[in-house]
């Protein structure tokens, strides 16, 4: 029997050899993949997402323990896609937008949110509404998310989400976030959400992808908070 | 080396840094995104009038447009030049001052990444780029180094090491601070709150403990910040905070307090221990001359 939560503990703490070695004699043991996933990965990130969120933990406790969960998902990937090719919990495509380099706050959100089961295209920084568009189109995405770290260059946001209206693909939420970014300004360019933190950036990314009526996402993130 | 200038300044005279740079390059036609940088280069004659105008207001310490000029970030513009846009950042900044006497502090930004194990970026890559920059801003007469909007001690320590290798006559380390949304006071992004910071500053022996910028952080919160710096270690202190909380203009979020309302803060600052005052983010050189006028008053009041 796996044990779930020590695979948790080592998570939290960041530990890249012990969680995919875990990953990887719990899938040995007939842990299906499925499980392993949830209650040895996800379950795990998201008491750092808590952490993190209440201040309890910072950013060097999170991009270690993300990167302890890239090194498991790594083993559980192939096995993932060759199970069920719908076991995500969605297609997220994300950059920091043109003009803007910065990527720090946008690589943490994307790793959070394949802690939590997102299928991740990270269109790195710099990024056109025509890239951002294409790639919306290309993967099916069920989210946009955009960053910018800069006053001068937020203003794309807008740009991007007027020209995905334009493209007919207005009906994909698109969140957004970054140091100078508020809620106020997600409210004025239109966009469909703004996370302050990389925890409530995944809850918002399940909220919003969640299927009408999953009241069980709802709870789940009620109940984490 | 001699005691630096600088240092001795200081230990007489409150000293006044200068303000933004990157947005003044904005107005001055910086497109976002551009390599600001290279305009040391390319445009000389917009840096220099940007820096003469801090210089006129009144500044004693002007900061060298390189804050990106380190060889990583540089290649993220495809610009390969580290060398001459640093030597040439230090020339505009001393040619700003013309026959003034002034302090040109060589600007060392982050670079841009995270560092191994937290990101993929190999120590010994940021070392010898920082080195690099350093050098060539040394070399080219800096009276310091001061390594800027830092948030994580690994990299600081990095840049700290490469300016005191390259001689450099005084060295300010600068952490921006971001106030937490939950009211628990201010850290860096990597969670160091300012009694750590001065710990480590102190620790490292460098000549000025400085912080700049960080999201929620004007002058009331910067004087504060800097009586924890004082709490912890006697090092004189630096601070540039922002023209005051960003506010939403025209779908953009800009620093807008005006130079009086700014000011308004400076005698606090200074009564919390701060010995070199500049401004970040949103900082023109109007705010610099209101910071003059009100130094040089109270100059007039001690003696």
């Amino acid at each position: 029997m796996a044990d779930y939560a020590l695979m948790n503990h080592r998570l939290f703490e960041g530990d890249r050899e012990t969680v995919p070695r875990m990953t990887e004699e719990a899938l040995a043991e007939g842990c299906p993949v499925l499980e392993v996933l949830e209650d040895g990965l996800i379950a795990g990130m998201r008491v750092v997402g808590e952490d993190f969120k209440h201040n309890r933990i910072f950013v060097p406790e999170v991009l270690l323990a993300a990167r302890a969960m890239k090194a498991a998902m790594v083993v559980l990937q192939p096995l993932l896609t060759a199970a069920d090719g719908d076991s995500s919990a969605g297609t997220i495509v994300m950059g920091t937008v043109k003009g803007d380099l910065h990527d720090i706050g946008k690589n943490l959100v994307g790793m959070m949110a394949e802690g939590a089961g997102f299928k991740i295209v990270d269109l790195g920084t710099n990024t056109s509404a025509e890239e951002f568009i294409a790639a919306a189109r290309e993967h099916d995405a069920d989210l946009l998310g955009m960053s910018a770290l800069l006053t001068t260059t937020m203003v794309y946001m807008k740009t991007v989400i007027d020209e995905m209206r334009d493209a007919g693909l207005g009906h994909i939420p698109v969140c957004i976030g970054g140091a100078p970014i508020s809620q106020s300004y997600a409210d004025e360019i239109g966009a469909s959400g703004y996370a302050a933190d990389a925890g409530s950036a995944v809850e918002l990314f399940k909220r919003l992808t969640a299927p009408a009526g999953d009241s069980a996402v709802q709870t789940a993130t009620v109940g984490g908070s | 080396m001699s005691e630096s200038s600088l240092i001795e300044a200081l230990a007489e005279r409150v000293l006044l840094g200068d303000g933004a740079m990157g947005t003044q390059l904005q107005i001055a036609g910086l497109e976002p995104g551009g390599c600001g940088e290279a305009w040391n280069l390319d445009q000389p004659e917009r840096v220099l009038a940007i820096q003469r105008a801090y210089a006129d207001a009144g500044s004693d310490c002007l900061t060298t447009n390189t804050f990106g000029a380190s060889r990583i970030m540089l290649e993220r513009h495809g610009e390969r030049r580290v060398r001459e846009i640093n030597r040439a950042g230090v020339e505009i900044a001393r040619r700003a001052f013309g026959e003034r006497p002034g302090f040109v502090l060589g600007d060392i930004g982050p670079f841009g990444g995270l560092l191994e194990p937290y990101g993929e970026m190999p120590a010994k890559r940021v070392a010898a780029s920082f080195a690099e920059q350093a050098e060539a801003l040394v070399d080219a007469g800096a009276d310091a180094i001061i390594i800027e909007t830092q948030t994580a001690f690994e990299e600081l320590e990095l840049a700290i090491a490469a300016a005191r290798r390259a001689g450099a006559p005084c060295v300010i380390a600068s952490m921006a601070f971001d106030m937490m949304r939950d009211g628990s006071g201010v850290r860096t992004m990597m969670g160091i709150a300012p009694e750590t910071a001065a710990e480590f500053m102190l620790a490292q022996a460098v000549d000025v403990a400085a912080l700049n910028c960080g999201t929620g952080v004007d002058m009331l919160q910067a004087a504060d910040t800097v009586r924890r710096y004082r709490s912890i270690c006697p090092l004189p202190v630096m601070a540039q905070p922002n023209a005051g909380q960003p506010v939403l203009e025209n779908l953009q979020v800009v620093y807008k307090q005006p130079p009086g309302e700014m000011v308004a803060g400076l005698d606090e600052l200074l009564a919390a221990g701060a010995r070199i005052v500049g401004g970040c983010c949103g900082s023109t050189p109007e705010h610099i001359v209101r910071f003059r006028s009100r130094l040089d008053r109270r100059a007039e009041e001690v003696a």
